[in-house]
């Protein structure tokens, strides 16, 4: 713990201790214990490091008038300090423990009732439980009834707390009875195994008893209303289950199944989920094939089948993500011909645009689900695009017709996902090709003439995301065009309209991203011949986007650009080594700089950081530190972009006339030339003078570091409680001036 | 009896993150889901764990419902929907479904913008979210399935938000999500039917609080803007991107109209676009005034507020900047606080609240020195001011919505549980109703006395109306005969024979039979015509008869006589009768052994 953290706890801890004064909210409560278990996952001793919190901590739970969230939070903190043995220690020497988890108490002072102070004694006294010392502390002050009573308690958070609890027990110390045996959670694995006594292990076989008979004893519910114990019970198992270890499981299973088979011949629907939880858990390890196990699959059939209903849906989406992972295995494990599943998808997208119908209770049930259902129409037409197999021509034609269609649906989640169909088909068709089988159906789709139209059209909807999913998909069909060497559909002046004029963010983005793509698959794919002609018109447009892009007002659109940007810089200075300066005029030329430029004094930070990284790999490209700043400026003395008079340029020119009077001694007086007239019209500065001159490096550090890290650290924390107590506690705060808590 | 249960994940004794589970007639809806600004991690969003495990949330819940777009009522939908997984329908208004994925996706640009923020939903998830959502009329019924319907009421508080009424059969909950009972520059006040809910959950930010009149609030903000100005300073108001902010647009611009201003106002972002977008869209939603005028004037369309662009901030002279986010977290309006923050004649104006860990809230508790990235100090010297221009109802307007709608019980949600506590003394005193304020995790449940409609056929009326009586009237309920018959979930009342037809089912006959032996020494033929005569003359209005076969009959009743074997004298009466007249059965038997011990009948029998 820093010095300025240690000296402010002891004020943090009086207002808290205050019952008179305003509690921080309940975030500071909980970011402040989360600080408190950093500190104690690191090794350090909280005792040691901040000794007033044993006071605060007597203070508070003698002050029966504290808030509850302090309480609950003092009880917490009391398990935190006391999870280490020498912490627990020392607490039970001062006989803190005892006081702190004294249920009577609590009742007394009647702040039992309300579910925070619950929970914190549950939290606390499970942070406690990892040492035999607190098992002991444990079993001794006889929790074990309370906290099966908490676990069907009437607040939701107590009992599942309370469950997780009862559950961390019996994981935690399970090595107690068994040392080392296998399947035990890893997560509880890490922590170091608590030391074995014959005492430990006495009181772990207590209270593994007590907790088996309890979950025997109430798993059946009483009377069919009071189903809220068995659903807790059967949580609990499931948690269990999913984790002990072979002696503990066994031994569990060995309670419970007869009540388990008497839940399911029950047949109460709402236990079936959670009763699928315990017997899949259960089912966990498949390598026993004892009776046991068999009754338990038996188990899963019967609850299968009387939620077959229930899960009809399900099954359906089952399917179709079963289809989807189809490709990855080989051929012959389809479980039938892949016509069949091409049909039935295809017939599901017709129930999802509302063309079929049938009239059956539980396809009309499965109907009004699937109407309209962007996700299931989604994952079909993911199913479709992954199956990548002939479908046959009927199929081919029905697709075709049912894409066209849902182009033109009403609703915009129907155009769109037809869009990003059309997008994904154009994207694996290029992976397929690449390969050997061309797909009937996508050949249908791509070559056919129809994609081009729609998605043309799908430029001009009305609705931002088709617009966007639209752009996404030319680009997708750049490639698929290229290796055709077919004539390819520039929408480019559409495009430059959309990036300079919507309204809308997300095409824009997707504009830049167009062009991202475009550079790439001409560089990978385009045949010399149409090379030079598509070159000269991308670097026509190039240049447009850059500097609209950079100019954008959403903060996607500038970090695209400043990829596009980063593109054009590999480019140029990747491929011809020698002329550097002729390079470094053409990125000027292109906007590239001016960009760079623009995006570092842009107040979202990942703009800035993005540009200050690319301007320091050019910095360091163009005029290493290593080298004389006399040799590098002279050797590019002659490249010089513009700075314009407002905005961004404004901007710039104030920096580097800070940075100029900073070191006046220093200063050249080119670059004095260069800075004096910043006002109005554009100023023309040296590049490398600019890259020099802006102390990046100071500024990649404070853009890595966002101010996040400031205004979440400990100290602002502390500084935030000590603060608005204060504030809220001031005697001249004018009425109405209190902050209400209200929404955003 | 049949009980609806309210569950809050959120918003149970506390404002932070609406998330209600209702339980009602076996289905069960969650009302918001909304997102904790106060947490970087995952407990920004609600425990979904709670309510089923290993993500089944589509097969547990039959719906999800938007109140409207304030993240802390929406801002955890695409984590619940694309990241948890749930495939079921949401709903939410028109303008909702539009602006809710602009402050989504604000809200992201934030994460992103700050450092090591994971597991946050991307703009893909989002998009797939938004495409789950049903959009919701005003007023108009919307059948989730056959038996779950909702409804929407026009809430205020911000463009799109609305109260929710809930129904399955005859019961009822209405949820109202943030709601201002009286217009204000944009928006129109809250408005419901006199629906009479089961339950009425209320939200109750300003439970205790009669807020000073809006005029009052908006004389004292205008006046601050004016002086800081007139004084040649700057002033920043950090905003969301809609909502408040074009309220608080509408305001400067028609005064400096008023005042005749040349002082610059910006508006960052530009959101401005953007936000006159959706308000022509759904000019609709907007109050009345704007709406009436908007034939001569857009209201939207300022003359007076520009774009704003990076380098004004550096500029000389007074100006008026709004610019997001609200809370002074990150964005534009930090750097344009960083940049005016050492001047004393310039003012940042927090016109709402702000969550711990952001510089809004340092500087609301007073804060002066700011600790900022590498290492430097910002000294804090331009004025700060709070003013909430955040509309909610406040405790009068909570008790105006309750006479309204006429609830049988009360639910509290997002407020402070000390003055939930006040209001809801207040509320059970004034209204005699029952009132809940559920925290978070506990459930609050309500009993109720459903009323099931049945439907009653025209030849059962007939034929009530063919034995006499009054005619049928609503407010004096009367004893019907007939056969209730379930039928494609409705219930109706018809004569049995009808009920038969119906359902194809054959008629059995119940009878009953008794013996009664009596002293009696004429022939049996004599006995059974001295019981008809006697009975004919006790017995006047029915239907009695002597039957050649030896029996006499009273309605369905037969009577027969027959003598013991070995004493004449000694008859043996064998009674039987349909059950459908076994209370006409009683009623005979009675007058029957009057019949028999009466005096005229010993006499008789005595004599012969």
């Amino acid at each position: 713990m820093d010095r300025e953290c240690a000296s402010l706890l002891p004020s943090v801890c009086e207002v808290l201790a205050d019952s008179g004064r305003s509690v921080p909210d309940d975030t500071s409560l909980e970011k402040l214990l989360d600080w408190f278990t950093g500190l104690t996952e690191a090794g350090g001793s909280l005792l040691e490091a901040c000794p007033c919190l044993l006071k605060f901590i007597s203070t508070v739970v003698h002050n029966t008038a504290s808030d509850p969230g302090v309480l609950s939070f003092t009880l917490r903190l009391t398990g935190l300090m006391a999870a280490t043995e020498d912490g627990f220690k020392m607490l039970q020497e001062r006989s803190v423990l005892n006081q702190v988890f004294n249920l009577q108490h609590w009742q007394e002072a009647g702040l039992w009732d309300d579910p925070c102070l619950r929970i914190g004694w549950i939290q606390g006294l499970r942070s406690t439980l990892q040492h035999p010392k607190a098992l002991s502390f444990f079993v001794q002050s006889d929790f074990i009834d309370p906290l099966l009573q908490l676990q069907t308690d009437t607040s939701l958070f107590v009992a599942s707390a309370a469950n997780q609890m009862l559950a961390h027990i019996l994981l935690f110390f399970q090595k107690v009875s068994s040392a080392g045996s296998n399947g035990v959670n890893k997560k509880e694995e890490d922590l170091e195994p608590p030391a074995i006594t014959m005492e430990t292990s006495a009181e772990y076989s207590a209270v593994v008893k007590g907790i088996s008979e309890y979950l025997k004893e109430s798993l059946i519910p009483k009377e069919n209303t009071k189903l809220h114990q068995s659903l807790q019970i059967l949580k609990l198992l499931a948690l269990l289950l999913a984790q002990a270890g072979p002696p503990l499981r066994d031994k569990l299973l060995q309670t419970v199944t007869e009540s388990l088979e008497e839940l399911v011949t029950a047949g109460c629907s709402q236990l079936t989920l959670p009763l699928m939880d315990v017997i899949l858990a259960a089912n966990r390890y498949t390598g026993c094939k004892d009776s046991r196990t068999q009754r338990r699959g038996d188990c899963i059939l019967y609850v299968k089948q009387t939620n077959i209903s229930l899960s009809l849906s399900l099954s359906l989406s089952l399917s179709l993500s079963l289809s989807l992972s189809l490709p990855s295995q080989p051929p012959g494990v389809l479980p039938c011909p892949p016509v069949l599943i091409v049909t039935a998808v295809v017939s599901l997208l017709r129930i999802c645009s509302g063309s079929s119908s049938s009239s059956s209770t539980g396809c009309s049930e499965v109907c009004r689900n699937v109407i309209g259902s962007g996700k299931v129409q989604k994952c079909a037409l993911e199913a479709l695009t992954a199956l990548n197999s002939s479908p046959g021509d009927t199929v081919c034609l029905y697709l075709v017709e049912v894409v066209k269609k849902r182009a033109c649906d009403m609703r915009w989640e129907v155009r769109d996902s037809t869009v990003e169909f059309l997008g994904h088909l154009a994207g694996v068709h290029v992976s397929v090709t690449l390969g050997e089988e061309v797909c009937d159906a996508s050949e249908a789709l791509l070559g056919g003439c129809c994609t081009t139209p729609l998605l043309k059209e799908a430029l001009q909807d009305t609705e931002s995301y088709v617009r966007a999913s639209a752009i996404s998909a030319l680009a997708k069909t750049l490639t698929h065009s290229w290796q055709q060497g077919a004539s390819i559909f520039l929408p480019l002046s559409r495009l430059l309209e959309i990036l300079s004029q919507d309204t809308e963010g997300f095409p824009r983005r997707a504009v830049v991203q167009y062009f991202i793509s475009w550079f790439f698959s001409r560089s990978s794919h385009s045949p010399p011949s149409s090379s030079t002609s598509s070159t000269s018109l991308l670097m026509q447009c190039v240049r447009t986007v850059l500097s609209q892009g950079s100019a954008d007002l959403d903060w996607e659109v500038k970090v695209h650009t400043l990829e596009l940007a980063e593109l054009l810089l590999d480019q140029a200075f990747s491929a011809h080594r020698e002329g550097v300066q002729s390079d470094l005029a053409r990125v000027v030329e292109q906007g590239v700089i001016s960009a760079l430029l623009s995006g570092l004094v842009d107040c979202d930070r990942p703009v800035a950081l993005k540009a200050c990284r690319l301007l320091i790999t050019l910095r360091e490209t163009i005029c290493p530190l290593s080298l004389g700043a006399l040799d590098a400026t002279a050797a590019m003395a002659t490249v010089s972009c513009e700075l314009l008079g407002k905005g961004w340029g404004q901007e710039i020119t104030k920096i580097l006339g800070m940075e100029k009077s900073d070191r006046a001694l220093e200063t050249d007086i080119s670059a004095q030339r260069s800075f004096s007239g910043a006002d109005g019209g554009g100023d023309s500065v040296t590049v490398s003078e600019v890259l020099r001159s802006l102390s990046l490096d100071e500024r990649l550090e404070v853009l890595t570091q966002s101010s996040d890290h400031i205004h979440n650290s400990p100290l602002s924390l502390l500084q935030d409680i000590l603060t608005a107590s204060a504030a809220h506690t001031h005697p001249d705060t004018k009425p109405g001036q209190e902050v209400i808590v209200d929404c955003y | 009896m049949p009980e609806i249960k309210v569950t809050p994940l959120g918003a149970g004794q506390d404002v932070g993150r609406s998330c209600i589970l209702v339980s009602i007639g076996g289905k069960n809806i969650m009302l918001d889901c909304g997102m904790h600004m106060g947490y970087n991690d995952d407990r920004r969003f609600p425990d979904f764990s709670y309510i089923t495990q290993n993500g089944r949330l589509t097969e547990f819940l039959d719906c999800v419902i938007i109140s409207h777009f304030h993240l802390d009522h929406c801002g955890a939908l695409p984590f619940m929907s694309e990241m948890v997984g749930y495939d079921g329908p949401i709903y939410m208004t028109h303008p909702t479904k539009a602006i809710c994925p602009i402050l989504l996706e604000d809200f992201r640009k934030i994460t992103v913008d700050k450092k090591g923020e994971t597991n946050f939903f991307t703009s893909q998830m989002i998009k797939d979210c938004m495409k789950k959502v049903v959009p919701l009329n005003l007023h108009q019924t919307v059948q989730v399935d056959d038996e779950l319907e909702i409804k929407a009421y026009y809430a205020g508080h911000v463009l799109g938000a609305a109260m929710v009424q809930i129904k399955v059969g005859s019961e009822s909950v209405v949820y109202t999500g943030d709601y201002n009972m009286t217009p204000d520059r944009h928006l129109g006040a809250a408005w419901i039917d006199k629906c009479r809910p089961d339950i009425l959950i209320s939200e109750s930010t300003y439970a205790t609080t009669i807020r000073d009149s809006k005029r009052c609030r908006e004389r004292d903000f205008l006046k601050k803007v004016h002086e800081s100005i007139e004084r040649g300073g700057k002033v920043l108001i950090p905003v969301f991107a809609l909502g408040r902010a074009q309220e608080l647009c509408i305001l400067l611009e028609t005064f400096w109209e008023r005042m005749n201003l040349k002082a610059p106002i910006y508006f960052s972002t530009g959101l401005t676009e953007k936000a006159n977008h959706y308000y022509k869209l759904f000019i609709t939603w907007t109050n009345q005034k704007i709406r009436k005028t908007f034939v001569q004037r857009n209201m939207f369309e300022f003359k007076h507020i520009k774009a704003f662009d990076r380098s004004y901030a550096d500029n000389p002279g007074p100006m008026v900047v709004f610019a997001t986010p609200g809370m002074l977290h990150a964005g534009q309006s930090l750097q344009i606080f960083k940049k005016w923050a050492g001047n004393e004649k310039n003012m940042v104006i927090m016109p709402g609240y702000c969550v711990q860990g952001t510089i809004g809230h340092k500087i609301l508790n007073g804060q002066r020195k700011l600790e900022m990235e590498g290492r430097s100090t910002l000294d804090v010297k331009l004025q700060v001011e709070y003013m909430s221009f955040s509309a909610h109802a406040d405790a009068k307007g909570i008790m105006q919505l309750i006479r309204m709608a006429e609830p049988r019980n009360m639910l509290l949600v997002h407020g402070e549980a000390v003055k939930m506590e006040f209001l809801k003394g207040k509320i059970e005193q004034e209204f005699s109703i029952d009132c809940h304020m559920p925290a978070n995790g506990e459930t609050a449940t309500v009993t109720t006395n459903p009323s099931v409609p049945v439907d009653i056929s025209l030849n059962l009326l007939k034929r009530e109306m063919a034995l006499g009586g009054p005619l049928p009237d609503p407010k004096k309920p009367r004893t019907m005969h007939g056969t209730l018959i379930m039928k494609e979930n409705s219930l109706k009342l018809v004569s049995s024979e009808q009920a038969l037809k119906e359902l194809g089912l054959n008629e059995h006959q119940l009878r009953f039979t008794c013996r009664v032996q009596l002293q009696d020494p004429h022939s049996d033929p004599d006995t059974l015509n001295r019981i008809y005569t006697h009975l004919k003359s006790v017995l006047k209005g029915y239907t009695i008869q002597h039957l050649p076969d030896g029996t006499v009959m009273v309605e369905s009743i037969v009577i027969k006589v027959s003598s013991s074997a070995e004493d004449t004298s000694t008859k043996v009466l064998l009674l039987s009768w349909s059950y459908q007249d076994d209370v006409f059965f009683c009623f005979f038997f009675v007058s029957f052994l009057s019949l028999i011990f009466s005096k005229q009948w010993l006499r008789d029998s005595i004599d012969s």
